[in-house]
């Protein structure tokens, strides 16, 4: 079926089913897409608008009075500089010693021949069932007795052996040919020269996204955090945001948007960065056996 | 460099390009050791440990800012030679944070706790009975931090209920804004009259935690209770039916009040809600809103023939710690002395909430301010006369009062009847205390 078109524009246009189908399939996408961005959007909004238009009785989406109120009055009432240099530290420090302790973890746990190893990787796995929750207070007292409350490394030891990153990486790991091992060690090659030389460049991909999910997690973890860091000047973005929001149950909403939108463009921005590798990672698993 | 060639570069003109040359990774080093420089500067994990007291607080917003000063003002005054490193903790943590530390073994030198959580902590805590003492204090809120005798905590404040009022709605519909609605009567006839001839809500009241409050004091008025001295559940009552029914047609019988918390707020900040129940945090919210308001008893029960109003106190405490020594303990007591007594006037003036100090209610400073003529005058004539509750201390103190604001809050919004109201937060309060 094609239909007559009129106008000069328009000419030369044939509406087929197949083009009409491809139309409506990308306005569903596309309409699916912006029904997700639409809170985004209003937090972004709400962000920059005026404490009448905030507290109207008809939802704004697009501030038509803007004021940078909201971002003045966190810069002027919080540390959220320092605040975001201390996540940043705490987000990067945690992925680089997750990422070398884990791969380690999964290469001794697939290429390495040790008593035992089975048994360690159950555990690993089967602490994925018990909640965090659980562990707070214990934790808490070792991290106490080893004297890490107010250091870095309080929070990010804890992360270390990471199950996720382990379970992650072990699945990755036996993707490797072993044959490459094996060559390079005929070659000469250390077992330390052949993970550090062979093994950790082949996974690239999937470091990169298993340091994606692990900077994205200590980015906003917060409970744990809080307990260590006992100084204002210690906190993260989360912690410090939260400390400015509720008083007494009274709150903001030009606040909470402004500290949301704070909070989460540098972690967009890291995200799109690191897409690329988010993606390659997923088609080597779906695509290697 | 080799001697031999040394010898080959004299007499030739320098070689700028040589010594001038950086490399890529020298200047990835370099940038990298002036970028972590510039990070360390602005960071708070570089550095040596804090001395001084570390005291813990719960204030966020304009009461953060307060509070702020008053630390900032020891720190600075040079008079007091204490050093106090204060932390803001957010609210909804600051119990669990607070609780883990001592666990740990680290818990601060001080912190801010409400009178109601005593009996939480009551086996933690430094006694001060001989160091501060009952006597400079508001009787009724004193003894909200003493345990057998032992002075465990010290009152900072009480932030009772009040009803604030939209003078410019009153005058809008023919009330004088200058007879403030504070007994039942008043009040009906305001909602009546607002409700008949504007479109604004009538009135508003909080949910949650403090909804459960607003019943407690209503059901006080009533000569009832919302528990007993055994924990038992008292809500399935004469007075708590009462005040349950009344809860709900304030919302659905006589349509005064939303039946979603968050549309009151909202348009109360718009200045579109006649009357409004908050506690002494509230008068910073009203002076942002930018209306003229006024704010009376909150004695809106009908019946209630021993009206009340209910405040717990922002309560400072001393953890038991083996590490602290005895200067240390010296200090975070003198701390308080200070945050209690010589600095607690601005609490009243500045963050709005009722001092606790005897001398600060009685002072200049804050018997002259706008504060006092506004708010604190009428919440000051409450617990001096009498009409002024705490709440009671005892374990499990947020799930109970959670079995009781979950219930309620479902009531508002229409989805369960007043009777299944009471039914559910009666068993609700039961297996908490059961538990």
């Amino acid at each position: 079926m094609s239909t007559d078109t009129r106008g000069g524009l328009l000419d030369g246009v044939s509406l087929t089913n197949t083009r009409l189908r491809t139309i409506a399939l990308y306005v569903g996408l596309y309409g699916t897409a912006a029904l997700f961005l639409i809170p985004y959007w209003y937090m972004f909004a709400t962000s920059f608008m005026t404490r009448e238009l905030v507290y109207s009785e008809t939802p704004y989406l697009i501030p038509w009075e803007v004021t940078t109120y909201w971002y003045q009055y966190l810069i002027d009432n919080s540390l959220i500089g320092m605040w975001t240099v201390n996540t940043l530290i705490l987000a990067g420090i945690t992925t680089l010693f997750v990422i070398v302790v884990d791969a380690m973890i999964a290469y001794s746990l697939t290429r390495l021949e040790w008593p035992g190893r089975r048994v360690i990787f159950g555990v690993i796995v089967a602490s994925f069932m018990v909640p965090g929750i659980i562990n707070l207070v214990p934790v808490y007292i070792i991290a106490s007795e080893l004297g890490l409350v107010n250091s870095v490394w309080g929070v990010v030891l804890p992360s270390a052996a990471n199950p996720l990153g382990v379970f992650m990486l072990v699945q990755f790991f036996k993707d490797i040919p072993e044959e490459l091992e094996e060559a390079a060690r005929l070659d000469g090659f250390s077992r330390l020269r052949v993970f550090s030389h062979i093994v950790l460049p082949l996974m690239r991909s999937p470091l990169a996204a298993l340091g994606l999910f692990i900077f994205i997690w200590t980015w906003n973890s917060f409970v744990w955090p809080l307990l260590i860091f006992q100084r204002e000047t210690m906190y993260t973005l989360p912690i410090g945001l939260v400390t400015l929001q509720d008083n007494l149950g009274v709150t903001e909403p030009g606040v909470i948007m402004t500290s949301a939108v704070i909070a989460s463009v540098p972690l967009l921005l890291v995200f799109l960065v690191m897409q690329k590798q988010l993606v390659q990672a997923v088609e080597m698993q779906g695509t290697t056996k | 460099m080799p001697p031999d060639e040394i010898g080959e570069r004299i007499g030739l003109p320098p070689d700028t390009t040589d010594r001038c040359r950086v490399s890529r990774r020298g200047l990835l080093q370099a940038g990298g050791a002036a970028g972590l420089a510039g990070l360390a500067g602005c960071t708070g994990y570089v550095g040596s440990a804090q001395e001084g007291i570390e005291y813990w607080t719960l204030f966020g917003g304009g009461d953060g800012a307060t509070m702020e000063s008053m630390v900032d003002g020891i720190n600075e005054s040079g008079e007091y030679d204490l050093q106090v490193n204060r932390q803001r903790v957010p609210w909804d943590e600051h119990y669990s944070r607070l609780y883990t530390s001592m666990v740990g073994g680290n818990p601060p030198d001080v912190a801010v706790m409400h009178s109601r959580m005593m009996m939480v902590y009551q086996d933690s805590l430094v006694p001060v009975t001989d160091e501060i003492g009952t006597d400079p204090y508001l009787e009724e809120l004193a003894q909200g931090g003493v345990v057998d005798g032992e002075q465990l905590a010290v009152p900072l404040d009480t932030h009772p209920f009040g009803l604030y009022y939209n003078k410019e709605i009153f005058e809008e519909v023919g009330l004088d804004p200058e007879e403030p609605p504070n007994t039942p009567e008043r009040f009906a006839e305001a909602a009546r009259t607002i409700a008949e001839n504007t479109d604004y809500w009538a009135f508003d009241y909080p949910g949650g935690v403090n909804g459960a409050e607003t019943m407690r004091m209503m059901v006080h008025g009533l000569g009832g209770q919302l528990i007993t001295e055994e924990y038992e559940p008292a809500i399935d009552t004469e007075s708590g039916r009462a005040v349950v029914q009344e809860m709900y047609d304030w919302v659905h019988e006589h349509e005064w009040a939303p039946t979603d918390p968050d549309t009151g707020w909202n348009a109360w900040n718009r200045g579109e809600v006649g009357m409004k129940i908050e506690g002494t945090w509230h008068i910073s919210v009203v002076r942002e809103a930018g209306f003229e308001f006024g704010m009376a008893e909150p004695f809106v029960m009908p019946g209630a023939d021993d009206p009340v109003t209910v405040g717990d106190s922002h309560m400072l405490i001393i953890p038991e710690s083996e590490e602290r020594g005895q200067e240390g303990l010296e200090d975070a007591i003198e701390f308080i002395r200070l945050l209690t007594q010589e600095f607690n006037a601005r609490w009243g003036y500045d963050a709005g909430h009722l001092p606790a100090s005897q001398a600060a209610i009685e002072s200049d400073q804050l018997r002259d301010s706008d504060t006092w003529d506004k708010t604190l005058e009428t919440f000051y004539g409450m617990v001096d006369s009498g009409q002024y509750i705490r709440p009671p201390a005892t374990p499990n103190v947020q799930e109970y009062m959670e079995a009781i604001y979950q219930p309620l809050d479902d009531m508002r919004t229409g989805n369960i009847t007043p009777e299944e109201a009471i039914e559910t937060a009666t068993t609700g309060v039961r297996r908490t205390f059961d538990q």
